[in-house]
């Protein structure tokens, strides 16, 4: 899990920070990224130790991501940013854009910038330093694979104060991807304020609850 | 300027020195040069079996000015007990067993063999400071 990491070390960079995102999918919330940088001392001595249970966020169960994100929070050796885009902002920019923005916001929250930056995915526009694009890079990288984690238990909270506002559509079960109950209460209630109306099946709910509203 | 640049070229090729001696004795490094915030900065924190250590390192051209130990004054001893707690504050108070060390290294960058000089449990937390 080290591989890039080192290569990045060997390459000169020092400040080296893991990018991930979470949220490009859901059709409501905002998308939110995180960039986290290891103190290289620390990554090394303990990624078979205390970081050894870091992977890709969509592996941890809930409550191991919640225990480590309690853990990279209160680190001295873990400095953490998080950008995020809420959905009028995706609906402007449009998702891939938002996207862009939201990485490059979660490095500029960490000062100094970072050296170079392991972004999850494809190669990120944009970005306030060097980075290097690695496919599927949380389950491949420790930096990304715990950025990735502290993405997604942040944006699950956010979900979760979501639902208590707008609690009709069940975000903090399916945290505003498109699930059964969500199309369902979508149908029903039409979209809320948060929903990302320049998704498709959004504004096909929209339009949908329109010509049944004519109907009557 | 340049003796400022200077200063900390040769601080940082101190605490390397240093970081490699104690992890040539088997010692954990956790960080070199942690930043807690604007003021405290803690030079090595390293593990040692089951003891947290933080870690000053002295560094100096030679011994003309006495041993680089001595350098290590109350005022200095006071900003490392409040730095030492910012750090276990951080990471919420576990029931570790802390101590602080000095390492003295003497020489310069670029010298092959410099005189490195470890004293465990050197001076102990500011009697200000609390720790659950």
């Amino acid at each position: 899990m080290l591989e890039f990491e080192r290569q990045a070390w060997k390459d000169g960079h020092k400040r080296l920070a893991g990018v991930d995102e979470v949220g490009r999918g859901p059709l409501a919330g905002p998308v939110v990224a995180v960039a986290l940088v290891f103190g290289r001392e620390f990554l090394e001595a303990e990624a078979e130790g205390l970081l050894s249970e870091i992977d890709d966020s969509k592996k941890v169960p809930q409550s191991k991501r919640e225990a480590i994100y309690k853990f990279l929070s209160s680190s001295p050796h873990v400095e953490i940013g998080i950008g995020s885009a809420d959905h009028s902002e995706i609906d402007r920019l449009n998702i891939a854009n938002a996207t862009y923005v939201v990485m490059g916001r979660a490095l500029q929250q960490l000062a100094p910038l970072p050296d170079h930056a392991l972004v999850d995915g494809l190669p990120v526009p944009g970005l306030p330093c060097s980075s290097t694009a690695i496919v599927q890079g949380d389950g491949r990288s420790l930096s990304i694979a715990a950025a990735s984690i502290v993405a997604k238990v942040v944006r699950d909270g956010i979900m979760r104060q979501l639902d208590g506002i707008y609690p009709r559509y069940g975000f903090a079960k399916h945290k505003g991807y498109g699930t059964k109950q969500h199309m369902k209460a979508l149908l029903d209630y039409g979209p809320s304020p948060v929903h990302r109306m320049s998704f498709r099946p959004v504004r096909d709910a929209g339009r949908i609850i329109e010509r049944m509203e004519g109907m009557e | 300027m340049k003796r400022v640049a200077d200063t900390d070229a040769s601080g940082l090729w101190g605490e390397d020195i240093a970081a490699r001696m104690l992890a040539g004795k088997g010692y954990k490094i956790l960080g070199i040069r942690v930043r807690l915030d604007a003021r405290d900065e803690i030079d090595i924190v390293a593990r040692d079996e089951e003891s947290l250590v933080f870690v000053e390192v002295k560094t100096r051209k030679n011994e003309a000015y006495g041993r680089p130990a001595a350098a290590v004054k109350r005022e200095k001893q006071h900003t490392l007990s409040r730095a030492a707690v910012r750090y276990l504050k951080r990471i919420k108070f576990p029931a570790v067993n802390f101590r602080f060390d000095i390492v003295e290294v003497i020489g310069s960058p670029g010298c092959d063999n410099p005189d490195v000089n470890h004293i465990e449990n050197a001076f102990n937390l500011d009697r200000i400071y609390f720790v659950p």
